[in-house]
């Protein structure tokens, strides 16, 4: 019964927001663009939030992620333009997920969604637009949305623009004891400010400002943390409010001469939770004759943890204090290389539609005990 | 509050960085490269993002939400 009411309320969001574009019924839509990839995660490594080892911890946190994607673009008219994109997680671990750790009922879990947006073209320098979209995964429902706009300056030259969102999560808050109390609510209101700037025939730069805002149950209702000489362990809690800003400039630097691309990006973040990290990221794209694309890239992320903290809780402490064991909200530093090689099928400038075939690979590794290699293979289509 | 120095760096160059020079429309040849969009690849990036996301207590910054839509997000 869930699973048809899901089918029908994406269903219900996808006709509607087609209905509600302008022009719907006069224009024959064009799909200008077509992706499909499928990115294997393959995850080992511990955390003191997981329950799969020894009481005081830390746990297992092996996982195998199956993710196919597809991306759909239609161009509805010379104003209208839509995408649709369809994720998929099937994500086989007995420890990330304390709900089979527990119960051993499925060592699979999948999660799926689809997320729509409309772009507007409402006059030569303003451009609108809306999103809408579902996620499903056990035990969460999220239905997601937002409204944005962007305006284009001198020529073209520049862009500034905003953006809202909500999400909505609502799930089931089952606690690390296998115990369930009822369906809850995360609430989150997102809304970021953004700007580009051509900086030369062969640079663009671009700023952007996000502020979300988090209210309702925001712990991991089944993650648990470990009891200072004791072999029990207690149910994760986080504050029920969280103001998070995130800050980020980027740059792009094409070089005629050699046909590389060389970017750059860093990210300043900081939350009411203490939590203040810092992340660096920079690519290069180098052309190998007409058709063949190689990409090398790297990132560095540090963070601080949150105040609440910690690997073993002390036996008295206070029911409503916030406390984590998760990992993932440690102090830690993370480091990832990558690359991706791209075969134009056809190359950009031939007149017709671009196709190209990509193979990527990414190797991510955290100080505190955690790597993730993930490899992709990729198909895209454009006009 | 620590969080205002960074929001005023990222206006202050968004502000200073309209004074740049106009680069007319067929000068833009190399712009429109795909390595130079500012998304190059949609969907490996979603991928990407979340492998981040769902690691690591920090997000945002790209024009899209920090946490929620999913048990993964921290």
């Amino acid at each position: 019964m869930a699973a048809r009411t899901d089918r029908l309320a994406l269903l219900t969001l996808a006709l509607g927001t087609c209905l509600a574009a302008p022009g719907a019924a006069q224009d024959d839509p064009v799909v200008d663009e077509l992706r499909f990839r499928f990115t294997f995660f393959d995850q080992d490594g511990e955390g003191y939030q997981s329950p799969d080892g020894p009481a005081d911890g830390p746990g297992s946190e092996r996982a195998v992620i199956y993710q196919p994607v597809a991306l759909v673009g239609v161009r509805q008219n010379e104003r209208v333009r839509h995408s649709f994109t369809f994720p998929v997680d099937i994500v086989t671990a007995a420890s990330p997920d304390a709900i089979d750790a527990m119960s051993r009922a499925s060592m699979t879990n999948e999660a799926g969604g689809f997320d729509m947006s409309t772009t507007v073209q409402v006059g030569d320098d303003d451009e609108v637009g809306f999103r809408l979209g579902y996620h499903m995964e056990e035990p969460w429902r999220s239905p997601f949305g937002g409204l944005g706009y962007t305006r284009s300056l001198a020529q073209d030259n520049a862009t500034i623009g905003a953006n809202v969102n909500f999400i909505i999560d609502v799930f089931d808050p089952i606690s690390h004891l296998g115990v369930d109390s009822g369906l809850t609510t995360r609430y989150t209101l997102n809304a970021n400010l953004a700007g580009t700037q051509i900086l030369s025939p062969t640079t663009i730069a671009g700023v952007t400002y996000g502020l979300t805002y988090q209210f309702g149950t925001l712990e991991t209702t089944y993650n648990s943390v470990p009891i200072q000489g004791s072999s029990q362990r207690i149910g994760e809690l986080f504050p029920d409010t969280r103001l998070r800003h995130a800050v980020s400039a980027s740059i792009a630097q094409h070089l005629p001469a050699t046909r590389t691309t060389l970017r750059g990006r860093y990210r300043y973040y900081r939350d009411d939770f203490d939590l203040d990290a810092h992340t660096a990221e920079v690519a290069v794209y180098q052309y190998l004759g007409a058709r063949l694309l190689v990409r090398l890239d790297y990132r560095y992320h540090t963070q601080s943890a949150v105040r609440f903290f910690t690997t073993s809780a002390p036996a008295d402490l206070d029911p409503a204090a916030p406390v984590t064991s998760d990992s993932d909200l440690a102090s830690l530093d993370a480091h990832e290389v990558g690359g991706k090689l791209l075969f134009y099928l056809r190359p950009p400038g031939t007149g017709d539609a671009v196709d190209s075939l990509d193979l990527s690979f990414h190797h991510y590794e955290r100080s505190n005990g955690l790597r993730v290699d993930a490899i992709g293979f990729g198909y895209a289509r454009s006009l | 509050m620590p969080f205002l120095r960074p929001a005023a760096w990222a206006l202050a160059c968004a502000a200073l960085l309209g004074g740049c020079a106009v680069v007319a429309p067929y000068e833009r040849e190399f712009l429109a490269d795909p390595t130079m969009q500012m998304t190059v690849d949609p969907v490996e990036d979603l991928a990407i993002r979340k492998l981040h996301t769902a690691r690591e207590g920090a997000s945002g910054g790209d024009s899209q939400s920090a946490g929620g839509g999913c048990g993964c997000s921290n």
